[in-house]
């Protein structure tokens, strides 16, 4: 990356085409996205990084009920603002391609759901994660004995050794049976 | 496995009483500490961070190692990322008040990480692309990996560089590249992937599938033309290339599909087996046979295929009885981009998990009288929908009856008025098709099903039920009355019927998405608004296709009986063959007759599709809501799948088995003049073969295992067998599956209660650094449960109010302490 014109470099696009699971007009089609979002001055860095702010302005992003999670997870910046280098908005689009392994989705999915960043989806986490797939207004949510329920039922359905939390290994198992996973975790450009 | 290694004496394997540390599962442990910890590696002065592990670390890793762990690397290395950023905010002093620091934990990384380079290079350069693109890292980890994967294997290829090896990576890497410009073809030139995109993004992905599903019927349909059109249809064409059929052309045919078309190579009866007068000669007669009984045969093996996988897929891996809660849960669709679709969507979500949840704690008390009155209703409901299918077969049939009356009766075959009266018959089935599966949905919302899953599928049942028998009728009429009395060629005459079934049925589909929809939509807002937006109703759309699918198979097909054999004895129905070669009636005229009379009705079928296509979308977007039920959607594919098979699939071509081997061929037309059956055309061409003793095999083949019922039977016991076998499999790996989340659920309570005793002896040893090791024991609240608590279950997870770091990263932090205390100790002897 690092071209003061809107091209990628051929070796720079036949290497990204060979790290991710996207193909060669997913990537140009990013690549264009991407600038157009960026600012004009920025546009001539070398690694430019698009802040949360601008990337939660895509159409395919702006609804998401977990757009700054998503940011969060993929951003290799130090200080966890959420903002994105071109390179990890590949890895967010490859991440979510049509071709990507149910390993790679799971394995993101269980990040994105972990709030708290800590591994494993505890009582907490889980919480969060209703509330935020059901809507956090006072008369949207659950009340707390059927969240109390809920959630009971979810680590006994998951919780295979049984030790309050939901780790990656059981999250991988019950998404692997649930066929419905793979096809609707996807965002295309 | 991590190290345990604990100085001081073996206070671990002395426990007498405890499994060997081989079953201590610490595997975990390492790869979540090992990505957490990679997450330091991100420092600004990356280039200062060298492959310098401690000697003594390394040795002991490795012999701890047992030897078939080679795979760990990789897959520890992918299990990466749960702990990714947890370390680092709080970890940092977490660690220092440990006593470890950034050094420790950036060595471990550097040498799992050295472990995983050295297993990617072993591999060969495909496999080494795709388990690189598999790992969950960031571009970056990616590329350094990979670099670092190059530089060894071109330092290792220093040595061993010859001409075949330089150009085989060649070959291969050429060959990558070709594959990867196919798939870039292949997406630029898909079609209508920005629609297909946007209806996804509005109404979900089971709606989309029905467009999935359109969309590969097309696709199945171009082949089928291509394929009859190249073998059967050219030559004809280049043959009667000076012939022109002396009816005029009037607007009427295209709906009827008689008068002009009688003669052209529509139906069967425009071919011929005419040689033209060049001494190429084509056999028109196995060419019509063979061609259509590939073209079946492919339909039958990427269907079996498909459904297979599907089935397997959603069915078998997929928990059919629980799961709700995360099924709703994971089934959030992220490619929903509408807003206000976002929104509805989490408003049904929340209203399905509160049904779950009480479905959950109502149990089923009903009383009997209740339960009595329920099992009444669908007793009642049944019997009606049964006598409504049956209603509509008896009016199809004495419908039928009258127009054969009609045909025998007129004399005069080019009036327009009596073909006009011929499309009486298809505009009545397509009504029945089209009303009565309206008063079924009216019936299933007087019954009352507890399972809503359960009531889609009883729908689904009760229209393929109506179709099938609507069908069979018409089948039956077509073999039985139309072969002996219709004057002139009954193939094309049964081939008009079904085109103008299709005609008829494609124009019912417009107008029933417009009354259905459309309407529906206008009563729903203006006159009635309880009843609101209709919801697209995927299942009725979607057996309309596969209808209009099995019409067209009907229309064309010609199944070699070989293949019938041999396909339908993989299903062990070959009583079939026992039938048709003792000239009774076949039991099933299920669905799909065929190609056999009308080659060319794939492109009917094609133009079809397209234009429903355009139809359905406008409908859907001007009309229709998103579904109120998500999920599911890949269980009903399969079962969409199953249902193009098994029904319509194999009914027409066991019909199509009938025809072939049963039915005189007219005399007047087609290119089977003149023989008894349509088999005949292979035996006489065997006959002929059987002079050329080259291919004496093929007819020794043909003589001994196609037309020899033993061999068969004999292949019909073999695969019974084997289905057997593969059951019991089956169960054995259910048992197995038991036992190992038996056997997780203790090696969990092992490493809770070994971390617990780690804990105590290192409370005991490390009193200097009790003081500051403030945040220790809160650390590991949550696991100092004795054995007892575990039956608890859940609570525990709600003891702690602050936010403590969680289980997994405590155990590690306290094997890293272990693993620091010993080696220190071991400095000082």
């Amino acid at each position: 990356m690092g071209t003061s014109a809107s091209q990628l470099p051929k070796d720079l696009l036949s290497e990204y085409q060979e790290l991710t699971f996207l193909t060669k007009q997913e990537i140009l089609l990013a690549h264009k996205r991407f600038t157009e979002l960026l600012a004009k001055d920025d546009r001539s860095c070398s690694n430019p990084r698009l802040p949360m702010s601008r990337i939660l302005t895509l159409p395919e992003l702006k609804s998401n009920p977990f757009k700054e999670r998503i940011c969060l997870v993929f951003s290799t910046s130090d200080n966890k603002d959420g903002s994105l280098t071109f390179e990890d908005f590949l890895d967010l689009l490859s991440a979510f391609s049509d071709s990507a392994t149910s390993d790679i989705k799971s394995h993101y999915a269980f990040r994105i759901f972990d709030f708290d960043d800590d591994g494993t989806l505890d009582r907490k986490d889980l919480e969060r994660l209703v509330n935020c797939l059901t809507g956090d207004t006072d008369e949207t949510r659950l009340t707390s004995d059927e969240m109390k329920q809920l959630i009971n039922n979810i680590l006994e359905e998951s919780d295979i050794d049984k030790d309050g939390t939901v780790n990656l290994s059981e999250f991988q198992h019950v998404i692997s049976r649930s066929p419905d996973f793979v096809s609707s975790f996807k965002i295309v450009l | 496995m991590l190290p345990l290694h604990v100085g001081g004496g073996d206070w671990l394997r002395g426990q007498g009483s405890w499994r060997s540390p081989d079953s201590i599962p610490m595997v975990p442990l390492s790869s979540q500490y090992g990505n957490r910890a990679w997450q330091l590696n991100h420092e600004p002065d990356n280039s200062q961070i060298r492959i310098n592990l401690p000697k003594d670390s390394s040795t002991f890793r490795h012999e701890e190692q047992p030897p078939g762990t080679l795979r760990m690397g990789v897959t520890s290395m992918r299990r990466r990322g749960t702990l990714k950023t947890g370390l680092l905010p709080g970890g940092n002093v977490a660690l220092e008040k440990i006593g470890l620091t950034e050094e420790d934990v950036r060595d471990e990384i550097m040498s799992e990480e050295q472990d995983l380079v050295k297993e990617l290079v072993t591999m060969s350069t495909r496999e080494c692309i795709q388990a690189i693109r598999d790992l969950p890292m960031c571009m970056e980890d990616k590329k350094n990996i990979r670099n670092q994967v190059l530089a060894s294997k071109s330092s290792k290829k220093g040595f061993l560089l010859t001409c075949s090896a330089d150009c085989s990576e060649q070959i291969s890497l050429s060959l990558r590249r070709c594959g990867v410009g196919l798939s870039s073809a292949r997406q630029a030139v898909r079609l209508w992937q920005g629609t297909m995109k946007e209806i996804g993004g509005r109404f979900g992905t089971s709606v989309l599938s029905y467009f999935s599903f359109l969309k590969w019927l097309l696709m199945f349909n171009t082949i089928s033309f291509l394929v009859n059109f190249g073998f059967i249809t050219i030559p004809q064409l280049v043959q009667t290339s000076g012939r022109s059929p002396d009816v005029r052309f009037t607007g009427l045919e295209l709906i009827t599909g008689a008068g002009y078309f009688n003669q052209t190579v529509m139906y069967y009866g425009g071919y011929i087996n005419g040689t033209k007068d060049s001494d190429f000669k084509y056999n028109m007669q196995l060419a019509y046979f063979f061609t259509i009984a590939a073209y079946l045969v492919l339909c039958g093996v990427s269907l079996i295929y498909s459904m297979a996988r599907s089935f397997r897929r959603n069915f078998v891996l997929s928990d059919l009885s629980s799961g709700s809660a995360w099924r709703l849960l994971c089934s959030w669709d992220f490619s929903m981009v509408n807003e206000r679709a976002v929104r509805q969507r989490k408003n049904n979500l929340r209203v399905q998990l509160k049904e779950s949840l009480s479905e959950m704690m109502q149990t089923n008390f009903l009383p009997v009288s209740e339960r009595m009155k329920q099992l009444g209703i669908h007793l009642c409901t049944w019997v009606v929908s049964a006598g409504l299918a049956a209603g509509s077969c008896a009016a199809i049939y004495y419908l039928c009856q009258y127009n054969l009356q009609q045909i025998k009766v007129s004399q005069n075959p080019g009036n327009l008025k009596e073909e006009a009266s011929t499309l009486l018959l298809p505009f009545v089935v397509s009504l029945f098709n089209l009303v009565i599966p309206l008063l079924y949905s009216l019936l299933s919302k007087v019954e009352n099903y507890s399972n809503p899953r359960f009531q889609i599928y009883v729908i689904i049942l009760r229209n393929v039920f109506l179709k099938m028998s609507i069908l069979s009728i018409l089948c039956f009429h077509w073999v039985n009355n139309v072969t002996t009395n219709v004057p002139m060629c009954w193939e094309s005459y049964v081939g008009q019927d079904l085109y103008r079934l299709v005609i008829v049925n494609f124009f019912f589909s417009i107008f029933g998405s417009f009354f259905g929809e459309f309407l529906r939509r206008i009563i729903g807002t203006r006159c009635m608004p309880s009843i609101g937006i209709p919801e697209f109703d995927i299942a009725t759309n979607v057996l309309d296709l596969i209808y209009a699918q099995t019409l067209t198979w009907y229309l064309s097909s010609n199944y070699a009986s070989v293949c019938i054999h041999v396909y339908l004895i993989t299903f062990g129905i070959f009583t079939i063959r026992l039938f048709t070669s003792s000239h009774i009636c076949p039991l099933f005229f299920l669905f799909r007759i065929g190609i056999y009379f009308s080659p060319l009705l794939p492109l009917i079928q094609m133009i079809k599709l397209f234009l429903l296509f355009y139809l359905k979308k406008v409908s859907l977007n001007r009309n229709c809501q998103p579904p109120r039920r998500s999920g599911r959607a890949a269980q009903m594919q399969t079962i969409y799948i199953a249902l193009l098979f098994f029904p319509s699939f194999v009914g027409a071509l066991s019909l199509v088995a009938y025809t072939v081997w049963c039915l005189t061929p007219s005399d007047s037309c087609g290119p089977f003049q003149g023989l008894n059956t349509t088999f005949e055309a292979v035996s006489l061409w065997m006959e002929d073969t059987a002079i050329i003793s080259e291919f004496s095999w093929a007819v020794w083949i043909y003589s001994h295992m196609i037309k020899s019922e033993l061999f068969f039977f004999l292949l019909a016991l073999i695969f019974l067998v084997l289905i057997y076998f593969f059951w019991q499999i089956t169960q054995g790996r259910k048992m197995l599956i038991i036992l190992l989340k038996e056997q997780i659920i203790n090696e969990g309570k092992d490493k809770a209660f070994l971390l617990e005793k780690l804990r105590t002896f290192q409370n005991l040893s490390l009193v200097p650094y009790h003081a500051e090791n403030v945040h220790g024991p809160q650390y590991f609240e949550r696991t100092y449960q004795t054995e007892s608590d575990y039956s608890e279950g859940y609570q525990r997870g709600a003891c702690p109010e602050e936010d403590t770091p969680p289980f997994a990263s405590s155990a590690l932090m306290q094997a890293m302490m272990a693993r620091r205390q010993a080696e220190e100790e071991d400095e000082e002897y």
